[in-house]
């Protein structure tokens, strides 16, 4: 959990450094990747960061659940990113557990990478033509830092389980 | 407006309307009302005027101030003032009036607005009241003051302690037992008295701040707060209906007349009392009031016990802490760096505090068992109403209603039960009467519903002395309804389980009661939502029966632990009946590639776990692994696992709706279990698992 507080605490350093600065709509975003892929996850969904997890197999469901785990006594479902765009899984694997309105929910990510400020109006939306494959992503945004093109994650549909 | 009170408002006033409803059933049976009836509907309706009033539902406040207005006259002239062939209008009224409010505390309930129109409903309680006042008008010449000396001493001679200086009164109880009445009062006063000038009021006993004897006059009697006029009384009262556990408080006043020095209890006799008729009905609203401590104590005194009513998501809290500390328990005693130790001791407080956590559990699961008398006692409102609308006599008998099952499931029965007794009158009992004297049955219809335990079970049926369930028409309907195939051969027992499959309804027409396209397979979906079952047993012309088997609780319970591959499952003890090992030679195959074992002189299928599930792990042969031969219900056959783990005592837990939402329950898969290492545990329904193993089949 040392890992989790660590990475909360930037992000209070971070919003105290925001507040000096005149009023922007910002809102804060998780950097993980999936397949070489940028994603944001709002920081306001997220519950908990786990590297090590036990999953439970459950049968007859989808290949991307791949089961539930015992988070502090809640059993919370377990979805693999990778399977769930219909890609090949991959080695390593961190998961996410987001919190809807106390319905919780892990995303296996291959990594988890850093907290950024985005301003909300620079979050572009996404091109129809691929809007196919990026059924999960809300809208879109280069990185502050340059480094990257970051897919904004619309976790409201992950809740929804009948993707 | 605190969402507390709401919840306390809302459940007062269900209690009231269940207690209404069984007076007034029991009392239509009678065929009049007893003065007790009257005196308790007359109460039920000031209580509920009062708690409407204080939460500002005017509409509910005006019926029941209506209704109350109906009652006093009944009360105070008698139930003779009632003719004989008013009386079922007058049942028929207060019926209305329960389903009035009825729905208005449902849309309180679920956060819609209140009726506004209440005109309707208060003219029809207007125009029975004058009937009753009209008939009653020759022999009332003095009426009012006759019922002044009648009314005093039925309440038991009221002492109004009121003042020739302060003429206004109110009149304050607290809730009963509340202990510090006099402190108490001293609050109140200390309220009220910011809107008066000094000396406009005062109040009686005078020395509740300084005497602490006062408190039990106050609990007897009552707090009086005494007022020069009436307009700073009417500042007061919303003050006192806020002050925390007011009980009860009305106004009075004294009357001057009285002989009385200042100071001085006076007896109080209640307003100069108008004479006419027409103001008999207006009159009681001011009046009962006073009247009404005396009777709301008496009225409790009898039936409260010492019970406190808890928020049942208090209990489900109180439950998951029991089942996580029997699972911490079991992680603490079986941990695995106890093992090889020899620990005495410690043997022997962990089996103490074994007996203790089981001691708990009991407690904590016997918190949560109501009775299912008052889930019962609606069916007599149904099968009254229904019994008057389709014409039918039919009388409703019930069987062990305090046998307790736990809240949930009780909450999940009621709606099961209703549709079984109204199938049961709708379709059971014969349409005419001359069929059943043909029959040479009773010509009054006869539905018995009944509740009682077997062990670790609850069984409630349902059984109408009907017609019947008809095979044949059955079977037609279902192979209409292509449920069943033409020409395929099925017993009784198969052809009443048509009954519950979806989408059968035996009924061509929709009737206002039932086969509004849902039918017994919702009830069966609910009941065994909560782990249950449904049977249902008919001869044609002898009626039908319906048995739900419902577990008592689902919380806590024995399973088995196994396991196939790399999962454990968990299967409830209650439905093993053996386990063994088999060899390849004692398994029998059918042309379907179905596998069947001779058990106890009957063949039983078997269903792999591994391959029901689709699962990579797992052995192959029938030599390696065991097989469990469970049952449930009507179900019975065999399920073949990898290995035994043990036997545990686990604590339910739902799956999440994001995987249930696929279906998994059909699977057999009911919920998980956490192990004491922290592992889960799938938990199977037996029963699912051989209706989806047949369909398969199929």
């Amino acid at each position: 959990m040392s890992q989790e507080n660590g990475l909360f605490a930037r992000v209070d350093e971070q919003s105290e450094r925001v507040d000096e600065t005149p009023q922007v709509d910002t809102e804060k975003y998780l950097v993980v990747s999936s397949a070489n892929v940028l994603y944001g996850v709002n920081t306001r969904y997220i519950e908990t960061i786990l590297t090590e997890i036990s999953i439970t197999w459950l049968p007859m469901l989808p290949p991307h659940i791949r089961g539930v785990i015992n988070l502090r006594g809640a059993v919370v479902p377990i979805l693999d990113f990778r399977l769930l765009l219909g890609q090949e899984p991959g080695e390593k694997s961190c998961t996410i557990v987001l919190d809807s309105g106390g319905v919780q929910i892990g995303i296996m990510v291959d990594e988890v990478d850093q907290t950024v400020d985005i301003e909300q109006e620079r979050i572009l939306p996404v091109p129809s033509q691929t809007a196919g494959d990026n059924k999960l992503v809300s809208g879109m945004c280069t990185l502050p830092n340059q480094n990257g093109t970051l897919m904004v994650l619309d976790c409201s549909l992950l809740f929804n389980g009948q993707l | 407006m605190g969402n507390d009170m709401m919840e306390a408002y809302l459940y007062e006033m269900n209690t009231l309307l269940e207690q209404l409803d069984d007076i007034v059933l029991a009392a239509e049976e009678a065929k009049t009302f007893s003065q007790e009836d009257v005196n308790e509907i007359f109460r039920i309706m000031h209580t509920f005027k009062g708690s409407s009033a204080m939460m500002e539902f005017n509409t509910l406040m005006t019926v029941a101030h209506r209704i109350e207005d109906m009652f006093f006259i009944i009360r105070d002239k008698g139930m003779e003032v009632v003719s004989e062939n008013l009386r079922p209008e007058l049942f028929e009224l207060v019926f209305r009036s329960i389903d009035f409010f009825r729905g208005e505390i449902e849309k309180l309930e679920n956060d819609q607005p209140l009726t506004e129109d209440i005109d309707s409903i208060l003219a029809n309680i207007k125009s029975f009241s004058n009937k009753i006042q009209g008939g009653g008008e020759g022999e009332e010449e003095q009426p009012a003051g006759q019922a002044e000396s009648q009314g005093a001493p039925a309440s038991g001679g009221e002492e109004m302690f009121g003042s020739d200086q302060f003429p206004y009164g109110i009149r304050v109880f607290f809730d009963e037992g509340c202990g510090m009445e006099n402190l108490r009062s001293f609050m109140v006063l200390n309220a009220v008295k910011d809107l008066c000038e000094p000396g406009q009021m005062d109040c009686w006993p005078a020395d509740v701040e300084t005497n602490p004897e006062s408190a039990s006059f106050v609990a007897e009697k009552g707090f009086f707060l005494r007022f020069l006029t009436p307009e700073l009384r009417d500042l007061a009262m919303p003050i006192v209906a806020e002050t925390g556990s007011v009980q009860e408080y009305a106004s009075f006043d004294h009357a001057p007349a009285a002989p009385a020095q200042e100071e001085k209890p006076a007896q109080a006799e209640a307003k100069a009392a108008p004479a006419a008729p027409a103001q008999a009905a207006a009159q009681p609203a001011a009046n009962s009031g006073t009247k009404q401590p005396a009777q709301a104590q008496q009225g409790q005194g009898h039936n409260k016990e010492s019970l406190i009513s808890v928020n049942l998501s208090k209990l489900d809290e109180l439950q998951a802490v029991v089942g996580e500390i029997v699972i911490t328990e079991s992680m603490v005693t079986a941990s695995p760096d106890l093992k090889g130790l020899k620990l005495d001791s410690f043997t022997q407080a962990a089996r103490q505090l074994r007996s203790l956590t089981d001691q708990l559990q009991d407690v904590s699961m016997s918190l949560r068992m109501v009775a299912v008398s008052a889930t019962f006692q609606k069916m007599r409102r149904i099968v009254r109403d229904m019994s008057k609308k389709l014409g039918k006599e039919v009388t409703l008998t019930l069987e062990g209603e305090d046998t307790e099952v736990d809240k949930t499931i009780v909450d999940s029965i009621g709606d099961p039960i209703m549709h079984i007794v109204r199938n049961s009158m709708d379709h059971g009992i014969e349409e005419h009467v001359e069929d059943r004297i043909r029959a040479g049955k009773d010509p009054v219809g006869n539905i018995i519903l009944s509740a009682r335990h077997t062990g670790s079970e609850v069984i409630i049926q349902v059984i109408d002395d009907g017609a019947g369930a008809d095979d044949d028409a059955i079977l037609n309907k279902a192979i209409r309804q292509g449920l069943a195939q033409p020409g395929a051969d099925y017993s009784h027992k198969d052809i009443l389980n048509f009954l519950l499959m979806p989408g059968f309804s035996t009924n061509t027409e929709v009737t206002e009661y039932s086969g509004r396209g849902v039918g017994m397979d919702v009830v069966k979906s609910n009941v065994e939502s909560v782990g249950g079952t449904v049977t249902i047993s008919s001869e044609k012309g002898q009626g039908m029966t319906t048995t739900l088997k419902i577990p008592l609780t689902m919380a806590i319970m024995d399973g088995m632990e196994v396991r196939v591959g790399n999962s454990a499952f968990t299967v409830p003890i209650q439905n093993i009946r053996q386990i063994f090992r088999v060899t390849e030679e004692q398994i029998i195959h059918d042309a379907a590639r179905g596998e069947m074992i001779e058990l106890m002189d009957n063949f039983y299928s078997i269903v792999r776990a591994k391959e029901f599930y689709q699962m990579e792990g797992g052995v192959d042969d029938f030599e390696d692994g065991i097989l469990l031969w469970v049952e449930s219900g009507e179900t019975s056959f065999c399920l073949f696992v990898d290995e035994l783990i043990g036997e545990q005592q686990v604590v339910v837990k739902p799956l999440p709706s994001y995987v249930t939402d696929f279906g998994i329950r059909d699977y057999g898969i009911a919920g998980c279990t956490i192990l004491g290492d922290g592992s889960i545990s799938i938990i199977l329904e037996v029963s699912s698992i051989y209706a989806m193993a047949q369909s398969y089949a199929r």
